[in-house]
């Protein structure tokens, strides 16, 4: 059954067929399993589409995961923002206390 | 994978053999999602088109399951049995598990005699709320900064 703790898996569906064209869907999935076969976590997402022509050329398309992609970059823009006001606060800060020792001394 | 424990008179065998059993077909059931199934719907015909759904799912799940016997022996020092000497014995077994499926639709395929595109799907409300996580972060540390260094 399970015998590794950490599993990764790309697999491919069964054509969908448009005309001249065969669709094959790909995913990948991403499993953990607890030690003692007791549970684990998967994780399947979409990974993308070969299309296939008559000619038999192929071209891969892949499955962009909008929702994650403005999650991240929203987080990530909100930790840069915090870090560039701390750098601002900090330059200010030290700016502000040279010019009052200059003006005590 | 036959763990079961057994005592003399196979006190809580019977129930822990029945757990174990369930434990493993859930497990194979869960091994087995992990397929292309699980993640493009079937296609939806619309005239010459298709459309394939696509979503990522997460599966967690635990399991836990145990056993124990015992006996007991009690007798008197005297040389006549007396009431209540004699041995005993008694065994139990269990388990439970719990689980959970988190599943969010991530594109669609749209497939047609003029070409195959995957229009992704944005949901809003997810990134509105990690943009307010974000601008609550960001307004937090400005005003813990504002306020400065704390004085001892």
């Amino acid at each position: 059954m399970a015998n590794s703790y950490f599993v990764q898996q790309t697999s491919s569906g069964e054509p969908v067929v448009v005309g001249d064209v065969k669709v094959y869907p790909v995913a990948r999935s991403y499993r953990i399993n607890f030690p003692g076969n007791q549970g684990g976590i998967l994780w399947n997402r979409p990974l993308a589409v070969i299309v296939e022509d008559s000619q038999g050329s192929r071209q891969v398309i892949p499955v962009q995961d909008r929702t994650r992609q403005l999650q991240v970059g929203i987080l990530l823009a909100g930790l840069f923002g915090t870090i560039l006001t701390w750098l601002i606060l900090r330059q200010s800060r030290s700016f502000k206390q040279k010019k009052e020792n200059t003006n005590n001394g | 994978m036959d763990k079961v424990v057994k005592g003399p008179g196979n006190a809580g065998g019977v129930n822990l053999h029945q757990t174990m059993d369930d434990i493993n077909s859930t497990m194979k059931a869960f091994i087995d999602s992990a397929s292309v199934d699980r993640v493009y719907g079937a296609p939806v015909e619309v005239g010459e088109i298709k459309i394939i759904p696509a979503a990522e799912n997460l599966v967690v799940m635990g399991f836990g399951a145990g056993s124990g016997y015992g006996t007991t022996e009690f007798e008197s020092d005297e040389e006549t049995p007396k009431k209540g000497d004699g041995m005993g014995e008694g065994g139990g077994g269990g388990g439970g598990g719990g689980g959970r499926t988190l599943s969010r639709p991530v594109a669609v395929v749209i497939a047609s005699p003029e070409g195959v595109r995957v229009e992704p799907v944005a949901d809003r409300t997810k990134v509105i709320m990690a943009a307010i996580t974000a601008a609550g972060f960001v307004a937090g540390m400005f005003l813990r900064m504002m306020r400065g260094p704390k004085s001892l």
